[in-house]
């Protein structure tokens, strides 16, 4: 395990969720072409870090789809009033291509965030997080959760089963089909037994008896508190000079961006900043 | 008892607090995106209040239980068909759950099929969409339990109802992400672009339900009676 990896364990789940939601919060609904290429370039080099064969194999995608949505917008939309050229008579416009590409950037950059996301959110953080907002809810999902590979294996064996009692369904559609559906049924029906066995040992355990506590792996140390406190400040400035609109955009009928001043430019200055807290102290992590 | 009024009552200036911040960055903050903003606000926010109160209340353990057996089962049938696009039978358990152990169920097992399938398929800002959409449909069904229990062509109208509810909630996202506000236009093109999809969902859902309908139908029947869930 790399020192990054190790670090990015130590993180409270808590701190990732501040840091996830300040940037994809930002990211996902503002159309500043400056906000969407730092959170797009950001994405990329965290999720570098954090997997590179995942960065080579989404980056390709994320391309392509911007691609495909930047060309989209101009054909649907002819407002703007630099045309480029006509097509089938449709004007197509330079704003309309500004919109779609800040639109594509926005898109992809989300998705790319998300696939890191993923990558850092495992399965005990989810729980951890859902556990204080309701830990019945945690307790579903993580029931389903291992519920999934043991109705896999069982479906496995009912249909070696059904097999050597001499049930084949290769033969025809309709014949695979009410095959699969014996198997599913058998399988539900064991299933329910099963869970009401499940339902009844929890219960003689003492389940509902108190409050359901839980394991927890990360502690919210010193860390967390420094990291979530400095991701908060720059969220909030940014907040305030967005809801201030230093750097409001226009895109039709003429691209209109405020001149850059000094709030645009503390504006910008601070969601970079956000956006590299985690990905700059993994960085420095695998150096030391 | 004390502790559990002063829970209450946090629990309620939360809620009131998050709503009124969400409308006032939406109005505010996020000017350029308000619709998308605010409309993805509300989606997780209601799953939040949903799940909350299915937490204060008490639910007996076997109910508990019984509502992550469908969840699994309808996350491993999008497992199943995961190579065949759009038809899923993940609907068709959703509706069934929600037939038969209720409303409330139904829109947990919807909304935790989503969450959970995610997590394999892809997480993103439409889970949350995701999750009301399939959350709605499960709920749906538990409210007119009575008329999908009886009736197989009431249940393939269903199916077909929860094909397209699903296509058009996830479509006003699209609209509303990729646009700066809810453009008719748009989202009738991409109403349109869907149609294939849409198409399928449907013919899935009714095809699932209507063969499910006996053999899932009985054995939740007798799983409620014998156990009284």
């Amino acid at each position: 395990m790399s020192e990054s990896q190790r670090l990015l364990m130590r993180l409270h789940p808590v701190t990732i969720l501040c840091y996830m939601s300040a940037v994809m919060g930002i990211a996902m609904f503002s159309m500043n072409p400056m906000i969407q290429g730092c959170s797009t370039v950001s994405a990329c080099v965290l999720l570098r870090i954090l997997s590179e064969r995942i960065a080579w194999k989404r980056i390709p995608v994320f391309l392509f789809f911007c691609g495909v949505i930047a060309m989209l917008n101009p054909l649907f939309y002819h407002n703007g009033m630099t045309v480029l050229f006509y097509l089938n008579g449709n004007r197509i416009t330079l704003e309309a291509v500004r919109y779609g590409l800040c639109t594509a950037c926005m898109i992809g950059g989300v998705f790319l965030w998300c696939c890191s996301l993923s990558r850092m959110f495992t399965g005990d953080r989810v729980q951890c997080l859902l556990g204080t907002i309701s830990p019945k809810a945690a307790l579903i999902c993580s029931m389903a959760l291992r519920f999934l590979p043991i109705y896999v294996r069982q479906m496995e064996k009912t249909r070696a089963q059904q097999q050597i009692l001499g049930l084949y369904k290769e033969r025809t559609l309709i014949d695979r089909i009410r095959g699969n559906l014996r198997v599913f049924a058998a399988v539900t029906t064991w299933a329910f037994e099963h869970s009401m066995h499940t339902a009844d040992s929890m219960q003689a355990r003492g389940y509902g008896a108190r409050k359901r506590t839980q394991y927890r792996k990360q502690r919210f140390g010193r860390l967390d508190a420094v990291l979530c406190a400095i991701i908060a400040v720059l969220f909030i400035t940014v907040v305030i000079e967005l809801g201030r609109g230093s750097i409001a955009m226009r895109f039709y009928p003429v691209t209109d961006m405020l001149p850059i001043g000094v709030e645009s430019v503390i504006t910008y200055v601070c969601y970079a900043a956000v956006c590299m807290t985690l990905p700059v102290m993994l960085i420095a992590a695998r150096k030391q | 008892m004390e502790r559990s009024s002063v829970k209450k009552i946090i629990s309620i200036f939360v809620l009131l607090t998050g709503s009124i911040l969400l409308l006032v960055l939406g109005l505010v903050v996020f000017r350029e995106k308000r619709y998308a903003w605010i409309s993805f606000g509300i989606a997780a926010l209601s799953c939040i209040v949903i799940l909350y109160g299915f937490d204060r209340r008490h639910t007996h353990i076997r109910r508990v239980v019984l509502i992550s057996v469908m969840t699994a089962l309808s996350v491993a049938g999008r497992f199943l068909f995961a190579v065949v696009p759009a038809f899923k039978p993940m609907t068709a358990v959703i509706v069934m759950t929600g037939m038969y152990f209720g409303a409330e169920a139904g829109f947990l097992c919807g909304a935790f099929t989503a969450v959970l399938s995610n997590f394999y398929f892809g997480q993103g800002p439409w889970t949350p969409f995701q999750m009301v959409s399939f959350g709605t449909i499960g709920l749906f069904a538990g409210i007119c339990h009575k008329p999908l229990k009886r009736s197989g062509i009431a249940l393939s109208f269903y199916g077909i109802f929860a094909g397209a509810l699903y296509s058009f909630i996830m479509d006003i996202w699209t609209v509303l992400w990729s646009q700066s506000s809810f453009d008719p236009e748009l989202y009738r093109t991409a109403l349109l672009t869907a149609v294939p999809f849409t198409t399928l969902y449907c013919i899935s859902n009714v095809i699932f339900l209507l063969l499910m309908r006996r053999p899932l139908g009985t054995r939740l029947e007798r799983v409620i009676t014998k156990y009284g869930v």
